[in-house]
């Protein structure tokens, strides 16, 4: 079944905010900076997800080269958000290893391989 | 505006240039990563970051030093002690030509930005090779001279087994490199691979706009 990039986004964020909450117990007040910072990266992730979906299904994307682009999407939310927001680069590590990892069966079933590890 | 976002400000502009050129010319010659001219440019930006880098680093060495100036001046010896040993790279941290930069040089989005497009080119060596187009039809290109000459061919339909035949698979898999996600609620002008460089690169701006003048001289 094709994905969704809003229900993909949904499971996301709701994986993350629990990560965050998680790293909140420190002491630090977290669900601030994932409110404003990490959920519409996280958004921009499901939307990716999806179109290397779409793009491997019809032959456009090899599976290298979606592992590729997920890992560079990946980068580039844990230098944005460290640099915008009071969470580390570790914390944004750990936040998105939770969310990605709520929806990996989904995704590497409907995307037919490992597309997240 | 600061240095760094300068340099930033400019390559994000260089590669959005770039990445229309690759649009314009997805699949053909002009993509191939082995084209000496896609090298050459992914090697400058290569080189454009780690400058970048060594100068954040020379950066984090010079403010050290002042700070280690301004505890011998106010006698502070166990402080002194415990900052230079907090500010000292082990050697597991030392910077080494190619590598990740130390943690207290604060490049991290520097060396996430050399990674993404270390990944970029992986990706186009996946994406946009000519089929059929021979290894030797590249090393022969001189003066930058490949791209419009082997253009000129494709245009008048004249195929020769050195330069390859794009095909429209071959054409519509390298443009999936650079077109933004086709999927509802997605604003990214960019194809992914650049979207990540570009996302690093205004980390970079953002931080460095946060970042306080230092004291004179410094």
């Amino acid at each position: 079944m094709p994905l969704s990039a809003s229900t993909l986004s949904g499971a996301l964020t709701q994986a993350g905010q629990a990560a965050t909450g998680a790293l909140s117990t420190a002491g630090k007040d977290l669900q601030g900076a994932f409110t404003t910072f990490v959920v519409p990266e996280l958004q921009k992730i499901a939307a990716q997800i999806v179109s290397i979906e779409e793009r491997t299904a019809a032959g456009l994307l090899t599976e290298d080269a979606a592992k590729f682009m997920l890992a560079g999407q990946r980068d580039h939310t844990q230098s944005t958000v460290a640099a915008v927001s009071e969470l580390t680069i570790f914390e944004v590590q750990n936040i998105l290893n939770a969310a990605l990892g709520a929806v990996r069966d989904v995704v590497n079933g409907a995307v037919h391989f490992a597309l997240i590890p | 505006m600061q240095i760094f976002q300068k340099r930033a400000s400019d390559l994000t502009s260089e590669i959005s240039t770039w990445e229309m050129q690759m649009r314009s010319q997805a699949g053909t010659v002009a993509t191939d990563p082995r084209n000496p001219e896609v090298q050459a440019a992914l090697q400058r930006w290569l080189g454009e970051l780690a400058g970048m880098q060594q100068l954040q680093c020379r950066a984090a060495a010079d403010s050290v030093l002042r700070q280690v100036q301004d505890l011998v001046a106010s006698q502070k010896q166990k402080t002194l002690t415990r900052a230079m040993a907090a500010a000292s790279p082990t050697e597991d941290q030392a910077p080494q030509a190619g590598s990740a930069p130390a943690k207290g040089c604060e490049a991290i989005p520097i060396s996430l930005a050399a990674k993404d497009v270390g990944l970029l080119q992986k990706i186009m060596e996946q994406q946009c090779r000519v089929p059929g187009a021979d290894d030797a039809f590249f090393e022969s290109a001189q003066d930058g001279k490949l791209s419009a000459a082997a253009g000129t061919r494709m245009k008048a339909g004249v195929k020769t087994a050195a330069a390859g035949s794009p095909t429209e698979k071959s054409q519509a898999m390298c443009l999936a490199v650079f077109l933004p996600p086709n999927v509802a609620g997605s604003n990214d002008p960019h194809g992914p691979p650049v979207s990540a460089i570009i996302g690093d690169l205004n980390a970079i701006v953002f931080i460095e706009g946060k970042k306080k003048p230092g004291p004179a001289g410094g």
